[in-house]
């Protein structure tokens, strides 16, 4: 039976080759497009590289002050971080960092480069790849000791095959020691990336009017999952100590601490507009559903298509004696082979983009040239997107196959509708 | 033929009301995707407001963030860097120019109204330096004459307060104090792709200031080596006392700052290409397949002296009368979002992307049902009337 219905599949997609073009294309193409996006928002939310841990982290990413007409928002004031944040008791590892761009006038024209103004905590709290030498502690920290943490990039542009580490090197203005070379840092890691890293107190910019805001964010490294929710209770309870050293009717909010799904729905609204995660995953789960819709409808009616296309073979098979058992199982084998055949293709040109074409995808999704993000596909994504597309496929072909089958043979020889 | 069309759909309602669904969402894909498009498109035509062309930027500030009186170092500092052949001009400010993420915003009252402001202290030179669009008025003086401040707003603030910006000049708002309006200018945002806010530029104020941003603007395509500009700023400000956070160029802070939104737009226009894609290879399906049923209608048509033109025709209009009926819904229920004034988007900007919808609407429509209805129009009068 199934030999034979195979045999029978083969023989009608050959035949009908623009509709199963219509159907194979349709399937496939949502679902490698499904699996590139997949990997966009997953490489976003959780980049690996130096955030391989992010699950573990909560990031504070900007301020806002606000009262009556005025709003002050930027970064997080580094007056705040150093008497309050820094010091509460309940996160392993508090770590902060501003970030400042540096153009270097080499003999080609201007080459950018970031740096990040970073303290001691910092390398415990993310994982950066060492290559050589060390992180800054906190003692050289504390003595804004001329030192710097480069990446492999720079090294490369500024000493070639020599050693890096003990050299010196002029960053903006100043001179610096080279006493770690880290791995490249891929460009997703929006949170960690940098070229060069120095201690923050060399910029040691404090504001200590509560008031404006500054331009530090934080991350917070957490024991285990009841850590979080302790870290988020106390920063809860420090904001509340900030409130009165504001200005009368004044309120400060924060855009954060969050893990990094929150952090990636909070996007770059205002902290305290913020809907919470569930609207949030709502909203976006309506927008792929609204986005799917025109896939599916179109494969459900190229599915009916090919039935109806059918009808008198069917009719034929009727006259001779098939049950209706026996037309439903047919049709909707061949439909689910169909579907199947459809997702592997899907699966194949998802794979040949990602292997096939690394850097255009790179430069498209994340802007990154000749980087290292590491991007996989996400396989489990797959099966869902192969079980929605089969159960679709099966909705479209049990309800005209029911029908028809309980036609009048003679009805349907004629060419009756259905 | 219209009257005809209908006619012919109407028998076919269950296919048809099909079609007419899947028209709808095309209509309104592309209505969403049209309109994000030419917003963003519109957004980085209109510019920031500034010209940052072969500027250079530094933050200087004091280690301790102590205020002080350093106006004769900046001016004798700025006299020295505008001597230099390739340099055009320096403009000072602070917190003031585009593309940095800190704002501040205030209320700006005139009698009772009240209008979120975000201000702005920059220098005399700061309009020349970023090219700023006077509209009316001028630009303002660091050394004012009268009691009250002056203040440069933008066109919004002026409409808000005062209807025009011929109003607005003279007037005394309140904002940092009482202010007395000298000028109207277009606009300046943070980044291309930011709202409009409404916004307005005051004197800095340089015998009190704890932290200056300073921008060195180039003659054109003479950018050089800002090492040199280090030095001369080191050598007006002591470099134990104060430093140099960020040096880079104006166009690399724009880079940086547009590069997310930029990935976003490739990301809903490929979105939207493959759903246009996906609609219309359905579209070819489904009246491919109708010609097929109706090889014996076409066959008699032809038989009776309709030419291959004619069939051509027919099933062009059909499909367009198709169109108009799933765009009735669509364009109704698109124009609520004006009237109810449901989403807070600019009344042109929707009817600007309705319109491209519609247009791209029916070419798409016209496109998908071209194959099928040529192969209707060879359909051969003696072909189809034997089969039957």
């Amino acid at each position: 039976m199934w030999k034979t219905s195979l045999i029978q599949f083969l023989k009608i997609i050959r035949q009908n080759k623009f509709f199963t073009f219509l159907n194979l294309f349709g399937v496939s193409i949502t679902i490698a497009i499904i699996l590139i996006f997949a990997i966009k928002l997953e490489n976003t939310i959780w980049p690996g590289g130096p955030e391989k841990y992010n699950k573990q982290i909560l990031f504070v990413k900007n301020e806002v002050v606000r009262g009556g007409d005025r709003m002050s928002m930027g970064g997080v004031n580094l007056a705040l971080i150093k008497k309050y944040f820094s010091k509460m008791e309940r996160p392993q590892h508090i770590g902060f960092c501003s970030e400042t761009p540096w153009s270097f006038f080499g003999e080609n024209g201007v080459e950018e480069y970031q740096m990040k103004n970073v303290n001691a905590d910092w390398w415990q709290v993310f994982d950066y790849n060492f290559i050589a030498g060390r992180p800054f502690n906190q003692q050289e920290v504390k003595d804004a000791s001329m030192l710097a943490v480069i990446d492999h990039k720079v090294k490369k542009r500024f000493f070639g095959t020599n050693q890096a580490i003990g050299q010196m090197l002029e960053i903006a203005g100043k001179s610096f020691k080279i006493i770690g070379v880290v791995e490249e840092i891929p460009s997703n890691c929006q949170k960690t990336k940098a070229n060069v890293f120095v201690p923050y107190t060399h910029s040691s910019l404090m504001n200590n009017d509560f008031m404006q805001t500054g331009n530090y964010n934080i991350a917070f490294l957490a024991r285990d999952k009841q850590n979080i929710d302790e870290i988020k209770a106390e920063f809860e309870s420090v904001r509340k100590r900030i409130k009165p050293m504001l200005d009368e009717g004044h309120e400060v909010f924060f855009g954060g601490p969050n893990g990094p799904l929150d952090d990636y729905l909070l996007g770059w609204e205002q902290a305290d507009e913020y809907a919470g995660r569930e609207v949030k995953l709502l909203y976006l789960f309506l927008k792929v559903l609204l986005i799917m819709l025109l896939p599916a409808l179109n494969l459900i009616s190229i599915q009916l298509i090919r039935i109806h296309e059918r009808s008198e073979e069917i009719g034929v098979r009727k006259a001779f004696g098939a049950s209706r058992g026996e037309l439903i199982k047919q049709i909707l084998y061949e439909n689910i082979l169909l579907t199947f055949l459809g997702a592997l293709l899907g699966l194949l040109i998802a794979l040949l983009i990602v292997y096939g074409f690394p850097g255009f995808l790179k430069r498209t999704l994340f802007s990154e040239i000749g980087g290292n993000v590491s991007i996989q596909i996400n396989y489990m994504l797959f099966v869902i997107c192969m079980l929605a597309s089969l159960l679709l496929s099966m909705i479209s072909g049990i309800i005209p196959a029911v029908k028809m089958s309980k036609l009048h043979p003679v009805e349907v020889l004629k060419g009756g509708e259905i | 033929m219209i009257k005809h069309s209908f006619k012919l759909i109407w028998n076919q309602k269950r296919k048809n009301s099909y079609i007419i669904l899947e028209l709808f969402f095309l209509f309104i894909v592309l209505f969403l995707g049209s309109g994000y498009l030419i917003e963003k498109y519109e957004m980085y035509q209109g510019g920031v407001g500034a010209n940052i062309e072969d500027a250079f930027y530094m933050r200087l500030i004091t280690k301790d963030f102590s205020r002080g009186d350093y106006k004769a170092q900046l001016m004798n500092m700025q006299k020295e860097m505008e001597s230099f052949p390739e340099v055009k001009m320096i403009s000072y400010s602070e917190n003031s120019i585009p593309y940095i993420w800190s704002m501040n915003m205030s209320g700006m009252r005139y009698d009772s109204t009240n209008v979120g402001t975000v201000m702005r202290f920059v220098d005399e030179q700061f309009d020349d330096v970023f090219e700023i669009n006077m509209l009316a008025g001028k630009w303002l003086e660091t050394e004012w004459q009268g009691a009250n401040m002056p203040i440069v707003i933008d066109i919004q603030a002026a409409e808000k307060l005062f209807g025009s910006k011929e109003e607005a000049i003279h007037k005394t708002v309140r904002l940092y104090g009482d202010n007395i309006v000298v000028g109207v200018y277009e606009k300046l945002k943070r980044n291309e792709y930011e709202e409009n806010y409404p916004s307005a530029f005051l004197p800095a104020d340089f015998t009190n200031m704890y932290a200056m941003d300073i921008v060195v603007k180039y003659k054109k395509g003479q950018l050089a080596n800002p090492s040199r500009l280090s030095k001369i700023v080191f050598s007006y400000f002591d470099k134990t006392q104060f430093d140099i956070r960020y040096a880079s160029t104006m166009e690399a802070k724009r880079k940086d700052v547009v590069a997310d939104t930029h990935i976003e737009i490739v990301m809903v226009s490929f979105v939207a290409i493959f759903l246009v894609v996906n609609i219309i290879l359905g579209m070819i399906g489904i009246f491919g397949y109708s010609v097929k049923r109706r090889k014996g209608e076409l066959g008699v048509r032809r038989a009776v002296g309709s030419s291959a033109g004619n069939i051509r025709k027919l099933l062009l209009f059909e499909a367009w009368t198709l169109t108009l009926m799933a765009l009735v819904p669509a364009l109704f229920l698109s124009l609520q979002i004006p009237i109810l004034q449901l989403l807070p988007i600019d009344t042109n900007l929707l009817l600007k992307a309705l319109g491209v919808s519609v247009a791209l609407i029916f070419t798409l429509v016209s496109l998908s049902v071209y194959y099928p209805a040529l192969l209707a129009s060879k359909i051969q009068a003696a072909e189809a009337l034997q089969e039957e």
